[in-house]
């Protein structure tokens, strides 16, 4: 087992380096400039863009801030200072305690909202990253151009765009021909002293109007927003599901439609008349023994039901041969871990998370050299403190004089955060953070028996893409970094939340491969997605993995490509050469 | 106190005892609800600026930049982060600030002295210092719009480790501690008001006034002031303990945490769903405390002009009481998925799943009061048939949500926000129009304008449906809530239309708001002057005079003969009898049984409250004949 952090083997972008290399000689880029003193070519932007998707995609776009500052035009903003951009891209932390300018402006500009690390990049993958910024990116946002081709597909937008807005308006202007013909009836009954509306019967007959205007709707609506709804499920306890839900609709919708009619025929037939009196009629307990009792009934049924189903979904103990997959959530994005050639998922944990072992997975290698880095940025730290901060402040204070309007305010504020402590005191707490951790990790390199260091995880697969085998069970144990997330599948019927310090997990069959799915939709560019669906920041709403599912074969060819996260695997050209005897090992490990 | 006396030293009242520092319930009741009008107008704009955002993703707004200046919506489009935290003070000013200060401290506060009889609240002085408190937290939350990074921004519900972390988000900031200092403050506003309700219904009611003769508003209000009691205190703890996380370092929801800002952190051995038990443990009967006061408003108006007697009186009240004692065992079932027991899951389910049993004895209920009624449609009876149809169309759709295997599928889609802003937050809405509609007559002494209310109820209904239903179709297709934009997957793409029409149908519902707010204040000063007994009802607020006194009743409190429901009864000419009148012969046996010569004028409380409730209890298996 050799490790050596810098010269991690890429594990997600194999394919492509290899691809890159054969046809960077092939293809010349309509470049303008070198970017990094390298040559752009369309392999490199092609890289780039890919690697912006898995990467970059949830907190930035090229125009426009998202949760990170827009990076379009990034290059000319930082006068092409490549070493520094890399270094911000891969520890922007580091840069920022190393009392940087240019990164505490940033952080402080964004509220202190740090961005994630990518030490797992190397620099020629971020300077094709850049290639395909400085180029324009894809042409047009991404996003908005799949959102317009997705929209044309299941409808016909322009014919269901207009209905919508015919209907606005319709209803807009019979609202204003009302409000008008209200105030004309008004004035004129002021004027001749007279009664000229009966104000009662209006509302009556519009209860009546309203209600065959609201079935009507309803109907309508579900005439186009019917096709919108999930297909049938991809997975095998969603049909469980799906058959609850039928149920369920069975009893409440013709509840729906009697009580609604009733209310608003009532409200019609009933309306004051004169002469009439109501009905003196305070009870009647027959009456209502029989509305209690049936839907007493009706929910005990549905209970039931719902209490068998949802045992079926998340308290069985049959799937004892599920695929284990972890799920690991952290702001803003996911990663997958796929046991390696032994089987089994390596303990992990949150102390031992830093730029090139996102997911904390233990090792003790690792470890050992995270101590190391921790101590080192506790030294500085405290060097800071002592010998920096005093120099910065009567610094600051010099500089002073002069200043005018929102630049002195500034400048004063900054003075306040160092006479008031601020700024020492929060290097003071992370100084102790980093030692609480120190300690926590030499505790556990120490302890012989259990250790989480047993050498489990070195081979895991550390991905950022979700890949089941068709009518294979799968369990999927889910870890969060930070805050809660939640892990939603709907085409699976699945959905958990992933907590932080509170392990949870999902078994289930998926049954309805990627390429079937695009032949039920329709739609040749469908892929299943894992989106996160509890409030976790900012970019919230950006927070995705693609999740393929296909038969074994492919399946087995795909996690062959996979490196592990510690152990040096074959070179991608042997990788890429037939090696049936490791496709059989990688089939029975999926078998597992 | 003499009566006399009463009057001539509320004469002497300063302008700042008189409408600042009022003592007086009926002012106090004024006061909550222009401040519950003030909140949910800046609630319902702060809806209307995030719609717009999700119909117009692309669209530039330069007033939104206007608004809140080039950090929050740089080129006039909203920033992810604020539109977070727009969602998050929508959801609580309108949870908390309007649907539950604004509804039930004004109905409370004007309506259980009015309709037990009493004078004023069992402490005058606790009801000011409650309304001042929900002032000082209703200035609290506000002012954290202007803090630096932002209000609170990690949802209504504030989850922790998001809202714990002051790093994790801009708005976990100095926002958040406001969001919390003022939670706090409105706990206690709460609290004081509650108890407050409870004794001044228990101990206060007039002679006569025996708890089955109370109306279905007084039993709707006591019961929520019940449950607010039970739970709010259970928030206090909860947000308390978050305060202690954010601030002293302990780690009572906090563990396993490494954040992308500030490493690994020390926090170990908490864990985040005890917050979330402790919240729901509030929260869902918040839920109650919101839509009962609405339902019971909803039960005196359809009574009142459907000129009927409500339809099973006795149903009604024990179905609030089956509601209000259900509603502490359901919470739950917001948390199906969050890594709870699947056992526990289950049990959830099954309470879940019997509290909608009292809820459909209400509708029925509510149905067959009006069959055969002879129906005036006054405004305020047009927004209680308003509130039942959402109460059926949101109160079916949790039954699908309480169904813990559907909710795996449905949990933070758009069917929730569909769900609960139909059955909780219109239904609730329209309850509490209603009653402004049906009391103003009782709080200003004029009537709003007929006309222009109609207006206004047709467009806030047929708006509410158009907003609220389309949010089930989303929902089952799988589209979760608290999206800034809908760009992430190519399929959210063919519900931007959608989402055009619910901005639009969202800003026609905002300018019927506009009528009516100009209905309202115009109506406090030119309205037609209401009379006595505008809608010739029975409870005994109407007997009171036009002028409003303090002490309410110039002579003696009126004595009470029947129940509040004596609507069209047969063989009498007029097609209602107010609860203090008797009937023939009953005035003497009532005299002699209580063994003195008239109607007490002190207002002492009721005695024996023990025995009443077991005079209730009697009276349930053995329903009125009266």
């Amino acid at each position: 087992m050799t490790y050596k952090p810098k010269n991690l083997t890429k594990w997600l972008f194999l394919a492509i380096g290899l691809f890159v290399f054969n046809l960077s000689f092939a293809f010349k880029s309509n470049l303008t400039r070198q970017i990094n003193g390298q040559d752009g070519t369309d392999a490199r932007i092609e890289e780039g863009s890919t690697l912006f998707a898995a990467n970059c995609a949830s907190c930035h776009a090229l125009n426009g801030k998202v949760v990170g500052p827009a990076l379009g035009g990034v290059v000319d903003k930082y006068g092409e200072d490549y070493t520094w951009l890399i270094a911000w891209i891969k520890n922007n932390q580091k840069l920022i305690k190393s009392g940087d300018e240019r990164a505490n402006k940033i952080y402080n500009e964004y509220n202190g909202q740090a961005m994630n690390l990518f030490e797992n990049l190397s620099d020629d993958q971020i300077t094709s990253l850049l290639m395909w910024i400085d180029n324009g990116g894809d042409g047009d946002a991404p996003a908005a151009a799949e959102t317009t081709a997705a929209a044309d597909a299941p409808v016909d937008e322009s014919v269901f765009n207009n209905v919508n807005w015919v209907l606005v308006f319709m209803v807009i202007l019979v609202f204003a021909i009302i409000v008008l013909i209200f105030g004309i009836l008004e004035l004129v009954s002021n004027i001749t002293g007279r009664q000229i509306v009966n104000w009662n019967n209006v509302n009556a007959f519009m209860m009546l109007v309203f209600v065959f205007l609201f079935f009507a709707l309803v109907i309508y609506e579900y005439q186009i927003h019917g096709k919108l709804l999930l297909p049938v499920s991809a997975s095998e306890h969603g049909v469980e599901l799906d058959k609850m839900m039928k149920w369920t609709w069975m009893a409440t919708l013709p509840i729906f439609f009697i009580t609604q009619f009733l209310l608003f025929f009532f409200s019609f037939k009933y309306r004051q008349q004169p002469g009439r009196k109501a009905f003196y009629y305070p009870h009647n307990n027959n009456l209502e023994y029989v509305w209690t009792i049936i839907p007493a009934i009706v929910l005990a049924a549905l209970v039931s039901g719902g209490f068998k189903t949802w045992n079926k979904i998340l308290r069985s103990d049959t799937n004892k041969d599920a695929t284990v997959i972890e799920v690991f959530a952290y702001q803003f994005g996911w990663n997958a871990r796929y046991a390696g050639e032994n089987g089994k998922l390596g303990k992990a944990n949150y102390n031992l998370i830093n730029g090139v072992n996102p997911l904390g997975v233990a090792n003790r290698e690792h470890a050992t050299a995270l101590i190391e880095e921790l101590e080192a940025d506790i030294t500085a730290m405290q060097l800071k403190i002592d010998s920096i901060l005093p120099i910065e402040e009567a610094k600051l204070k010099s500089t002073l004089g002069g200043l005018v309007g929102d630049e002195r305010a500034e400048h004063l504020k900054k003075i306040a955060s160092y006479t008031s402590g601020d700024v020492k005191n929060d290097l003071e707490l992370t100084i102790r953070a980093r030692k609480t951790q120190i300690e926590r990790l030499k505790l556990a390199l120490a302890t012989e028996q259990g250790s989480m260091f047993d050498g489990t995880g070195d081979d895991d697969l550390v991905v950022q893409e979700l890949h089941f085998v068709k009518g294979k069970p799968v369990t999927l144990k889910f870890r969060a970094r930070d805050v809660i997330h939640s892990a939603y599948l709907p085409y699976f019927r699945t959905q958990m939340n992933v907590v932080p310090g509170l392990p949870t997990e999902f078994t289930f069959t998926p049954t309805i491969s990627t390429s079937e799915m695009q032949a039920i939709k329709n739609d040749p560019n469908f892929d299943y997605y894992l989106v996160c669906n509890k409030i976790c920041g900012n970019a919230h709403f950006n927070m995705k993995m693609k999740v393929i599912v296909e038969d074994e074969k492919s399946y087995a060819k795909w996690i062959n490509e996979q490196a592990g996260l510690f152990v040096k695997k074959a070179t991608p050209a042997e990788e890429a050469a037939p090696a049936a005897d490791s496709t059989a090992t990688q089939q029975s490990i999926a078998q597992n | 106190m003499s009566t006399a006396a009463h009057a001539e030293h509320h004469h002497k009242e300063t302008f700042l005892s008189k409408y600042v520092f009022s003592m007086d319930h009926k002012m106090i009741s004024k006061q909550f609800l222009i401040t519950g009008i003030v909140m949910g107008v800046i609630g319902m704009a702060m809806s209307i600026l995030f719609r717009l955002q999700l119909a117009y993703p692309d669209t530039s707004f330069p007033i939104l930049e206007w608004l809140f200046g080039s950090k929050w919506a740089p080129d006039g489009k909203l920033d992810a982060g604020y539109y977070m935290a727009l969602v998050t003070m929508h959801g609580t000013i309108m949870v908390f600030y309007v649907l539950t200060a604004g509804l039930s401290g004004t109905f409370a506060n004007l309506l259980l002295p009015l309709q037990c009889g009493a004078r004023d609240m069992a402490s005058p002085f606790m009801n000011m210092l409650s309304y001042w408190f929900f002032f000082l937290s209703s200035v609290v939350l506000l002012s954290s719009l202007f803090v630096e990074t932002g209000p609170a921004s990690g949802g209504w519900t504030i989850y922790p480790p998001l809202s714990a972390l002051p790093k994790a988000m801009p708005g976990s900031g100095m926002g958040m501690t406001l969001w919390l200092v003022a939670i706090v403050l409105f706990i206690a506003s709460s609290l004081l008001g509650g108890i407050n309700y409870i004794s001044t219904v228990l101990n206060m009611r007039t002679k006569g006034m025996s708890m089955t003769r109370l109306p279905l508003t007084v039993w709707a209000l006591f019961l929520t002031a019940v449950l607010g009691l039970l739970s709010f205190p259970v928030l206090l703890g909860g947000g308390l303990l978050l305060l202690f996380d954010r601030g002293f370092g302990t780690s009572f929801y906090l563990s396993d945490i490494y954040l992308g800002s500030a490493g690994a952190l020390e926090h170990t051995g908490g864990s985040p769903v005890l917050f979330q038990h402790l919240f729901w443990f509030l929260g869902h009967p918040e839920v109650y405390i919101i839509i009962m006061p609405a339902l019971g408003i909803t039960s005196e108006v359809i009574a009142v002009n459907a000129r009927k007697p409500i339809f099973g009186y006795t149903a009604m009240v024990i179905s609030l009481l089956g509601i209000a004692f259900l509603s502490f065992i359901v919470w739950g079932h917001h948390m199906f998925i969050t890594g709870m027991n699947p056992l526990l899951g289950a049990v959830f389910l099954i309470t879940t799943l019997i509290i909608a049993v009292p809820s459909a004895v209400k509708t029925f209920n509510y149905l067959a009061t009006l069959w055969r009624g002879n129906i005036r449609f006054t405004n305020g009876m047009l927004f209680a048939i308003g509130l039942v149809s959402f109460f059926i169309s949101g109160g079916l759709t949790g039954i699908f949500l309480g169904n813990a295997a559907l909710d795996i599928q449905l949990h933070d889609t758009y069917f929730v926000v569909a769900h609960f802003h139909i059955v909780m937050g219109c239904a609730a809405i329209f309850g509490m129009l209603a009653g402004i509609y049906h009391w103003f007559p009782k709080m200003f002494g004029r009537l709003m304008n007929k006309p222009l209310g109609y207006i206004h109820f047709w467009l806030t209904f047929i708006s509410a449906y158009l907003v609220f239903f389309p949010m089930h179709f989303m929902g089952l297709a799988g589209v979760p809530r608290r999206y800034y934009a809908f760009t992430l997957l190519p399929e959210y793409g063919v519900w931007f239309d959608v989402n055009v029409l619910m901005t639009l149908a969202a800003i026609v519902g905002g300018i019927a708001q506009l009528i009516f707010l100009y209905n309202f204040f115009s109506s406090i000063f030119y309205g037609k002057k209401a009379g006595a007994n505008p809608w010739q009802a029975n409870t005994l607020e109407w007997t009171t005079p036009e002028e409003r006194i303090h002490g309410n009743w110039p002579g003696e409190i009126p004595t009470v003969y029947r129940w509040a429901y004596d609507y069209s009864k047969p063989d009498h000419d007029e097609d209602f009898i107010m609860q203090n009148i008797p009937d023939e012969g009953q005035e003497v046996e009532l005299f002699e049984t209580s063994g003195s010569a008239g109607p007490d004028e002190k207002e002492t409380p009721e005695k024996e409250n023990v025995l009443h409730f077991w005079t209730i209890l009697k009276r349930w298996f053995n329903p009125r004949t009266a």
